[in-house]
């Protein structure tokens, strides 16, 4: 463990950029954990004596209609859009993972019915297919989730079929078979950690595309509703306000909403470094 | 009163007498080709075409061939990787061809046959530490957990001469010796009768193979083991095998004891492929066998037709309308030819 | 079209001589030293090989030749000079009309030295045109020419064929017919029969042999294999760590090796009358060329005739008449 911690202090220090996007990552995380707390405002108290005030000292990021302080808003939506983001992914990286690998290693039928499947859905183009799911089962968070990880599910799916394929006929695989290994042992003992780097750069890019696919759901409204607290509501909220002037209520969350995106993306590489013993010593 | 006949061999360290430790009879391996929904008979490829030999107990029987030749998916076979799709393998008296490969790892029998493998082919997972690959046919085969696993593993190391230091290591973090080493503690911790090397050495610098070939040589004298040695470089082969088998096309063309084939040839295509082998010191330029054109096809090949036939330089008719079998040219050789160059040495 | 003039002396006697050469690796983990002052000659029409463990330096001699360097490699001293023409200061450009035409490199690997997306006959064709030695009109069919004087059967139809579609031999048939395709005056082969079946192996370096004493090349092969160095080459340098230890004609080598590490090489190989018993490894193992204090022979603390006298920089030469050397203070 601590040779895993040496090396991830190694790869922070070699790469600035890195280590920038770690610490914007945890500082959204700790905002998703203490929002509540730390939030100056109750997100969600309308005080419309105070409404569309522009930014200032006593509101950092102004107000919006109703008078509730955005940057209040703002920080206890990390909660929710972080929350979304993260269990989508984590389940369409866990079963597209698991599908995948087994499709390319096994072949055969479940190489065929797996393929289908994940050929259907990328079929549709997958914001629409979103939206088709949310707005057949109500727009739910749970939904959201769901919908989320349904289209995002391919693409570790494909990624892992791939690398299941080719190490399929690799020596130590054999030699796993040689001391006994079954051959779904051999898949989540012996492949499943070889692909885990490549599989971690796609993971926090899926953590951008599902911020951003919550978001625009809400922002065309089939996503969360209002008067919750989520970035993608409060852009839309404020779009119609940028014509008359009122420039802070959609800019503010769209910025955080950017910068979320980008620390995501950003983290891949430092991730893959990390978990690739390639790259120790 | 008449004396008993004396060999003028040396007495190997094999008990001839005694059941083999392995022994193929007729083994086959074919693949069927192409879509077989309309057409009348599919075509196969023969991989293996019956194969006949045997392994005694503590004997190194070696298998020399060139690519293509099936030696991959005999051994493949024998170590119940891959079902065979003929013939039968009796491993110390049990039929062990007819248990399928997909179950054979849960048998008692998947512990008495295994692999060390060129460590060039990632023969080890790159994510996993030297202790952990040594550790996984102790704990899949063995049970083993705890702290009697951390003391097999430590003994497994110091057997093959493996630095207890490195065992925390990844693959990448170590040389091309201390991978054969991990490698082979790996095979031999369950405690194997039968170890197959397949091309362990060929990956390795000159000096690092001597090591390695005594190491092999001493395991073998200690563990009781027999070996299955494949490999392509004929010079290794010689030292440390005590029986050779030479393949061509999926059959064994030739077979006899290592001196034997070596000094004495007696098929056309072990004296081409002696003859192709650069010796430091030796010239064999002049006296090299071409073997001109390409091998035969392996599909759906003419059972009539010698394998060699083509690019042999001893070819007649007869070569391409019987198929010659097995017969014995005394001393332990067996050779598939029918024109065989018996009597005569390597360099006549 | 007119030929363009040569930069390179066909004729110049040695047509290669390295002196001293020096070359270093800046990486993650520190500065290699991968050559250390190594010198070699080459005649026209000598055949010399290279021989050497893994990490002795031989590729890097090679590719250094050819002037075809890691971007991450240094100079560090000394000079190559092929055919008058000094290849470390000369142009880029220059270099270019050079490789390929004047001095040639065979790969490992053929099949991953090839163009994969490009038939073999336009491959050839690509250098041909590319050398100026022929117009466009004549290039396929000079390349047809080429596949069959390697021996490739059915040239014509082999040429439309891609890398994939052909064995490892044939491929590596293919390399030498691309090297060989504008008469170079040097041919440097790395490694090219590693991997290839022995029956391959003796054919192609058969086909390398006859071809170039025909067009009086020199050739420079880089192998590990003593046995293979014995069979083709007139000259074996040894390389150890970066430095040459001692080049001799091939017979004396074997008969009379001068260096310690020869003769371990030597009693390591596996011949035809060897046992088990008789192989000698080489002790200890190859010092870490990261080190700034390496010393000044980098074969001293595996060599059981050290003394002093071997920290002495640099290393004695002993040259002998027939154009060989030994580096060491002990010679055997």
């Amino acid at each position: 463990m601590t040779e895993a911690l040496r090396h991830a202090r190694y790869v922070l220090s070699e790469n600035p950029v890195t280590t920038f996007a770690f610490g914007l990552f945890t500082f959204l995380v700790l905002c998703a954990i203490f929002g509540p707390s730390i939030a100056p405002y109750d997100p969600l108290a309308s005080d419309t004596a105070q409404a569309l005030h522009p930014p200032s000292l006593a509101h950092l990021f102004g107000t919006d209609q109703l008078g509730r302080d955005i940057l209040s808003r703002v920080i206890v939506a990390t909660r929710l859009d972080l929350g979304i983001a993260v269990t989508s992914v984590v389940l369409a990286f866990g079963f597209g993972t698991l599908a995948g690998l087994a499709a390319g290693y096994f072949g055969g039928w479940t190489d065929r019915i797996i393929g289908r499947v994940v050929d259907t859905i990328m079929a549709f183009p997958l914001f629409v297919l979103a939206m088709g799911i949310v707005a057949a089962l109500g727009n739910t968070v749970a939904n959201i989730v769901y919908a989320t990880a349904i289209i995002n599910l391919p693409i570790y799916a494909r990624l892992a079929r791939t690398e299941g394929n080719v190490r399929r006929e690799a020596g130590f695989v054999e030699a796993a078979r040689l001391s006994g290994n079954s051959e779904t042992r051999i898949l989540l003992t012996q492949l499943l950690p070889n692909i885990m780097p490549l599989m971690m750069v796609q993971v926090s890019l899926t953590l951008g595309y599902a911020i951003l696919n919550a978001a625009g759901l809400s922002f065309i409204g089939l996503g969360v509703r209002p008067p919750t607290a989520e970035w993608g509501i409060m852009v839309a909220d404020g779009a119609s306000n940028i014509v008359s002037g009122e420039w802070w209520i959609a800019l503010f969350p769209g910025l955080v909403l950017m910068a979320a995106v980008f620390c995501f993306n950003l983290m891949g590489d430092g991730l893959r470094d990390m978990v690739d013993p390639r790259q120790r010593t | 009163m008449r004396s008993p006949a004396v060999t003028a061999a040396p007495e190997p360290l094999v008990e001839p007498l005694v059941e083999p430790l392995v022994e193929v009879v007729g083994l086959r391996k074919l693949y069927a080709l192409g879509s077989q929904t309309w057409r009348a008979a599919p075509s196969h490829l023969h991989a293996v075409a019956g194969v006949d030999f045997a392994i005694a107990r503590g004997e190194t029987v070696g298998l020399v061939g060139e690519s293509g030749c099936g030696k991959s998916t005999l051994v493949r076979m024998l170590t119940r990787l891959i079902d065979p799709t003929g013939g039968s393998i009796r491993f110390d008296g049990k039929e062990i061809g007819s248990m399928p490969a997909r179950s054979f790892g849960r048998r008692p029998e998947r512990a008495q046959i295994q692999t060390v493998f060129q460590d060039a082919t990632d023969s080890l997972n790159p994510r996993y530490t030297a202790f952990r690959a040594i550790a996984d046919p102790l704990r899949r085969l063995r049970r083993l957990s705890g702290k009697a696993l951390r003391a097999r593993v430590g003994e497994l190391a110091q057997l093959t001469g493996l630095p207890s230091e490195l065992l925390g290591r990844f693959p990448h973090q170590l040389s091309g010796g201390q991978k054969a080493r991990v490698g082979i503690a790996r095979a031999i911790a369950v405690e194997p009768r039968l170890l197959v090397l397949d091309e362990p050495t060929s990956a390795l610098d000159v000096s690092v193979q001597v090591v390695i070939l005594q190491l092999l040589d001493d395991l073998k004298r200690r563990l009781g083991l027999s070996y299955l040695f494949v490999s392509h470089d004929l010079n290794v082969v010689r030292l440390i095998c005590d029986r050779i088998l030479v393949m061509y096309l999926g059959r064994i063309v030739e077979s006899g004891p290592a001196e034997v084939i070596f000094n004495a040839p007696a098929h056309p295509y072990t004296r081409a492929l002696l003859s192709a082998v650069p010796t430091p010191g030796v010239s064999s330029r002049d006296t090299r066998i071409p073997l001109p054109g390409d091998p035969r096809s392996p599909i759906d090949p003419d059972p009539n037709t010698c394998p060699l036939y083509g690019r042999c330089f001893r070819s007649a008719p007869r070569c391409s309308t019987e198929m010659p079998s097995p017969r014995n040219m005394g001393g332990g050789q067996t050779v598939s030819c029918h024109f065989p160059l018996a009597l005569q040495g390597l360099m006549t | 079209m007119s030929v363009v003039p040569s930069k390179v002396d066909r004729g110049a006697v040695p047509l290669l001589r390295v002196e001293d050469l020096s070359i270093e690796f800046r990486t993650r983990n520190g500065t290699v030293r991968a050559l250390d002052r190594l010198s070699l000659t080459l005649r026209r029409g000598e055949t010399m090989a290279l021989v050497g463990e893994s990490g002795s330096g031989k590729s890097v001699t090679a590719y250094a030749v050819m002037g075809i360097n890691d971007p991450a490699a240094r100079v560090t001293g000394g000079s190559i000079v092929f055919g008058g023409l000094d290849v470390l200061a000369a142009e880029p450009k220059v270099l270019d009309e050079v490789r390929g035409r004047e001095v040639a490199i065979i790969f490992q690997n053929p099949r991953a030295a090839l163009n994969p997306i490009r038939p073999v006959g336009r491959q050839i064709a690509d250098i041909l045109l590319r050398h100026g030695n022929v117009t466009a009109a004549q290039a396929p069919e000079r390349a047809v020419e080429m596949l069959a004087t390697v021996r490739i059967p059915d040239p014509k139809r082999r040429a439309a064929s891609y890398p994939f579609e052909l064995s490892g031999g044939m491929c590596q048939r293919v390399m030498i017919a691309l090297a060989l395709a504008c008469e170079p005056a040097l041919l440097i082969a790395d490694e090219p029969t590693t991997g290839l079946d022995i029956t391959t192996q003796a054919v192609i370096m058969d086909l390398i042999a006859e071809l170039a004493a025909a067009h009086h090349m020199a050739t420079l092969l880089i192998t590990h294999d003593l046995g293979l160095a014995s069979e083709y080459c007139d000259t074996i340098a040894v390389m150890h760590a970066g430095q040459v230890v001692e080049i001799a004609p091939t017979a004396r080598l074997f008969g009379e090796p001068r260096h310690p590490y020869t003769a371990k090489l030597i009693a390591a190989t596996p011949g035809s009358r060897t046992r088990l018993e008789t192989l000698a490894s080489v002790p200890g193992s190859l010092p870490d060329l990261r080190r700034d204090d390496l010393p000044a022979c980098r074969y001293s603390a595996r060599c059981e005739r050290y003394d002093d006298r071997c920290a002495a920089t640099p290393v004695p030469h002993h040259v002998f008449g027939d154009g060989a050397f030994v580096a060491c203070a002990h010679p055997l």
